[in-house]
C-alpha cells in the first residue's frame, strides 16, 4: 500500500502533489494494475488534509483514465502512465545517482545541481521545439 | 448548496466595545472552515453566538436553517469545543461517554468510544491525569458522539504539541470524511489551518475581512511587483489589500477582478499565509468593500 | 440528567448520611440518657418536698450540649459546601459550557440543579432539625430557655429556614461571581449579616413585648418566656448600679420574702419579655422571612443565569 507526503511549503497544490505521487508510483511499480488506492479516509487521517483534496486528485487521475472509482468500493490502477517501463526508472535512477555522486566530488552544492538541472530541463525543451 | 451557517450584519458588543461588528457570511454545508485572525479579533465571540452561547447585540444568524435557541432541536445539531476543553477533571473518560449518553438523544456511543480505544485513551484514569493532546480527543470524541450537523471548534490545538496537533487534526479530518458535518475551527496560526480548510474566514479588530473557498482565494490574490510605478490603475480595476513602495519598487498584494493587462507588472502567486497577512495588516478603509467578502470566482 | 445529577452528588450524599447518621446516634444515646436523668432527679426530689427549682443537673454534659449549640454553623456550611459550588463550580471551571453544549437546554439543566440543591438542603435542615428539637427536649423543660437566640436558632423551623438561605445565598453567589472562593467569602459575609441583623433588630419586634410590673412574687419573668430586661425602680426611676438594701428587709429568709419586702419599701420589678406562647408564631414568622428571602435569591440566580451569556 502506497504512503502519500505533503511537502510542506511546496507551490505545487496538495492536490497536485497527491496526484504526482500515485503517477510516480504507477511508473516505478509500486502501484500496479488492479491495485486499490488508499481509501479518501486512510489518507485524509494519515495527512490530516480537507478530503476535497483527495477527491481532486483522484478526480485528475480518473480524467486522465488512470484510475477508476467504483461506488462503495474504492478507486483502481486501471492503467500506467505512458513512459518507460518500471525497469528503466530503476536503471536511470541508478545513473543519475552516480552522477550526482561525480557532481559533489567536484563541489557541486545541492543548489548548483537543482539549477543545473532545471536549467538544462528548460533549454533542451526550448531545442526539441524548435527541433 | 444550502448555508450550514448564515450570518447577517452579526454584532456583539461587551459595554462599549464592539467583539464582532457587521458580520456577514454564509459558510456552504459540508466545508470545513477555518477562522483566522489575531487574539482579541473576535474568532471566540463570533463562535459562541453560533453556538447559542452569547447573543447578538445586534443582526441576525442561522445555524442548519434556524435561529440559535434554548430547545433540544438547535442543541443536538451544534457541537461545541470551548477553547480551554472543559472535562471534569475529577471523572474519567468513561464517565465522560455515559455523561454524552445522558445527555444527547442522538448519541452514538460506538462511534466516541471506537476513536478513544483506537487512539489508546485510557478509559478509567482521571481526566486529569490525561495529557492535554488526550484530553483534547476525550472532548472531540464528546462531540462526535453526539452527531451534529455543525461542529464548532475554538482554537482546539493551540494550547498542544506537534504531534498532539497532527493526531486532533487528523482525527477531525476523518470524522468530517465520514460525511454530513460542517466544520468551523479557529486559530490564529494559518498554518494549523491550510491542511484540513477549505474554507476560510479571516476576521481582523471586530471585523469580517474575507470570507470564501480557498481555492477561490488562492486563485485570485497575486503579488503585483515592478519598478516603482504609479498605482493608479491597478487601484482602480481591482482590490488592493497592501502596498509597499521603496525608492526603486512597488510591491502590491492584490485581489485580483480579471486579468492584469499591464506587462510592466509581474504577477507572482501567494501562499495562503502571505494572503492572510495582507488582509490582517491592511489599515485601508476599504474594509468596507471586503464587507461582503465573497470573493469573485 | 438523571444520571449527571446523581453522579455530581454522589459523594456528598454520602459523606452527609454518614454524619447525619453519626449524629443521630451521638443525640439518641444521650438525648435519651439526659432525658432518664431529669425525670429522676425530678421524681426523688418532689418525692424528699425539696424545692426541685435548685437542681443541679448536667454537669458532665458539657461536650454533647456544646456540640448542639453548635450545630447553628451547620445551615451555613451547607450553603457554602452545596449552595456555593453547585453552579459556582461548573462556571469556575467552565463545565457549564459543556453541560449547555450537549443536548440538554439550559433551563432544564438549571430546573435540574436548583431542585437538587433545594430539596437535598431541606432534607438536611429537616433532619438536623428533628434530632435537636427531640433532644433538646430535656434541656428545654429543665432551662426553660428555648425561646433565647441560640436555642431559637437550632431547634423547630429556624434551622430548616436558614438552611435553605444558606443554599440560596451560596448558589446566587456562585451564579455572580462565577468562581468558588469569592462565592464562598460572600457567603459566609452576606450569611453571618443577615442572620445577626435579623436575630438582634428585628425578631424581638415580631410582636411588641410585654412588659409587666411587678410580676408574681416569685416569678420573675414567666418560664420559658424571652427576657429583654428587668429593671429595679424605685420612686419612678430605674435604677442603675448597686442598691442599698432597705434595713428592714436585710434579713429576710427566702427569695420570695425579699422581693415582697423590698416591694413594701418602695422597689418595683418592671420586666419586657416575650411570653413563651409566641414562640412557635416567632418560629413560622422568621421561618418565613428566610424563605421569602430565599425565594428572591433563587429567582435572581435563575434570571442571570438564563440572560447572561454563556
Amino acid at each position: 500500500m502506497m504512503m502519500f507526503r505533503l511537502a510542506a511549503k511546496s507551490n505545487v497544490p496538495p492536490y497536485a502533489q497527491l496526484a504526482e505521487q500515485v503517477r510516480q508510483a504507477l511508473m516505478t511499480g509500486v502501484l500496479r494494475e488492479g491495485d486499490r488506492l488508499p481509501t479518501v479516509k486512510e489518507v485524509v487521517g494519515s495527512l490530516a488534509i480537507n478530503a476535497n483534496t483527495v477527491l481532486k486528485a483522484y478526480r485528475e487521475l480518473e480524467h486522465e483514465g488512470l484510475v477508476e472509482g467504483r461506488q462503495g468500493i474504492g478507486t483502481f490502477v486501471l492503467r500506467r502512465p505512458d513512459g518507460p517501463p518500471p525497469g528503466t526508472h530503476v536503471l536511470l535512477a541508478r545513473s543519475l545517482a552516480t552522477w550526482i555522486a561525480k557532481a559533489r566530488k567536484a563541489g557541486l552544492r545541492d543548489a548548483d545541481i537543482e539549477s543545473m538541472v532545471r536549467s538544462t530541463l528548460t533549454s533542451s525543451t526550448s531545442e526539441e521545439a524548435t527541433a | 448548496m444550502s448555508a450550514a451557517l448564515a450570518t447577517y450584519g452579526l454584532g456583539r458588543r461587551f459595554g462599549s466595545k464592539w467583539a464582532v461588528q457587521d458580520c456577514t457570511l454564509s459558510i456552504p454545508e459540508g466545508r470545513v472552515c477555518g477562522l483566522v485572525g489575531a487574539n482579541g479579533a473576535g474568532k471566540t465571540t463570533l463562535l459562541r453566538m453560533l453556538a447559542g452561547l452569547s447573543t447578538p447585540t445586534t443582526g441576525d444568524l442561522e445555524v442548519c436553517g434556524r435561529r440559535p435557541c434554548d430547545d433540544v432541536a438547535f442543541l443536538s445539531d451544534v457541537g461545541f469545543l470551548a477553547q480551554e476543553i472543559p472535562l471534569h477533571k475529577r471523572w474519567n473518560a468513561e464517565d465522560h461517554l455515559r455523561f454524552g449518553a445522558a445527555m444527547n438523544p442522538r448519541w452514538d456511543d460506538d462511534v466516541a468510544r471506537e476513536r478513544l480505544t483506537a487512539l489508546q485513551i485510557p478509559l478509567q484514569q482521571p481526566i486529569r491525569t490525561l495529557s492535554g493532546g488526550q484530553r483534547a480527543q476525550v472532548a472531540l470524541a464528546l462531540c462526535l458522539g453526539k452527531r451534529p450537523r455543525v461542529l464548532l471548534l475554538d482554537e482546539p490545538v493551540a494550547a498542544l504539541d506537534p504531534l498532539a496537533r497532527r493526531e486532533f487534526l487528523s482525527s477531525l479530518a476523518t470524522a468530517v470524511a465520514d460525511g454530513d458535518l460542517t466544520v468551523v475551527l479557529s486559530s490564529h496560526l494559518v498554518t494549523d489551518l491550510e491542511r484540513i480548510c477549505d474554507y476560510l474566514v479571516v476576521v481582523a479588530a471586530s471585523r469580517t475581512m474575507l470570507a470564501a473557498d480557498i481555492d477561490d482565494v488562492l486563485a485570485s490574490h497575486r503579488l503585483l511587483t515592478s519598478a516603482r510605478r504609479d498605482a493608479s490603475v491597478i487601484e482602480r480595476d481591482h482590490v488592493v489589500l497592501q502596498r509597499e513602495t521603496t525608492q526603486r519598487q512597488t510591491d502590491l498584494w492584490v485581489r485580483l477582478n480579471g486579468p492584469v493587462h499591464d506587462p510592466a507588472w509581474q504577477v507572482n502567486e501567494l501562499s495562503l499565509e502571505d494572503i492572510v497577512l495582507a488582509y490582517l495588516g491592511s489599515q485601508h478603509p476599504l474594509e468596507q468593500k471586503q464587507q461582503l467578502g465573497t470573493v469573485a470566482s | 440528567m438523571t444520571w449527571l445529577i446523581w453522579r455530581q452528588h454522589r459523594m456528598q450524599s454520602a459523606a452527609a448520611s454518614v454524619m447525619l447518621a453519626a449524629f443521630a446516634i451521638l443525640l439518641a444515646i444521650t438525648g435519651v440518657t439526659m432525658a432518664n436523668d431529669y425525670h429522676n432527679a425530678l421524681s426523688s426530689c418532689s418525692q424528699r418536698g425539696v424545692d426541685c427549682s435548685g437542681l443541679t443537673l448536667f454537669r458532665g454534659d458539657g461536650a454533647i450540649i456544646d456540640l448542639v449549640n453548635l450545630t447553628v454553623a451547620v445551615p451555613l456550611l451547607i450553603g457554602v459546601f452545596w449552595g456555593a459550588t453547585s453552579i459556582g463550580r461548573e462556571y469556575d471551571s467552565g463545565t457549564n459550557v459543556l453541560a449547555w453544549t450537549q443536548s440538554v437546554s439550559r433551563r432544564r439543566w438549571l430546573a435540574a440543579k436548583i431542585a437538587t440543591l433545594l430539596v437535598t438542603s431541606l432534607l438536611a435542615g429537616t433532619a438536623l432539625s428533628v434530632m435537636v428539637t427531640w433532644w433538646s427536649k430535656t434541656l428545654n423543660l429543665y432551662h426553660g430557655n428555648r425561646f433565647d437566640p441560640l436555642e431559637f436558632d437550632i431547634q423547630g423551623l429556624s434551622p430548616v429556614a436558614y438552611t435553605l438561605f444558606a443554599a440560596a445565598l451560596g448558589l446566587l453567589a456562585g451564579v455572580a461571581w462565577r468562581r468558588v472562593l469569592p462565592a464562598i467569602a460572600t457567603t459566609v459575609g452576606g450569611f453571618v449579616a443577615v442572620r445577626l441583623s435579623i436575630e438582634n433588630w428585628v425578631r424581638p419586634h415580631y410582636e411588641t413585648a410585654v412588659t409587666v410590673l411587678d410580676p408574681t412574687v416569685g416569678k420573675g419573668t414567666p418560664n420559658g418566656a424571652w427576657s429583654f430586661n428587668t429593671d429595679l425602680i424605685y420612686k419612678g426611676q430605674v435604677v442603675d448600679g448597686p442598691v442599698r438594701v432597705p434595713t428592714g428587709c436585710a434579713g429576710s429568709g427566702s427569695r420570695d420574702a425579699m422581693t415582697s419586702c423590698l416591694q413594701q419599701h418602695g422597689f418595683h420589678f418592671r420586666s419586657t419579655f416575650q411570653p413563651a406562647s409566641r414562640y412557635w408564631p416567632f418560629q413560622w414568622i422568621e421561618a418565613g422571612i428566610f424563605v421569602g428571602i430565599s425565594a428572591v435569591l433563587v429567582a435572581v440566580a435563575v434570571y442571570l443565569v438564563l440572560r447572561r451569556d454563556a
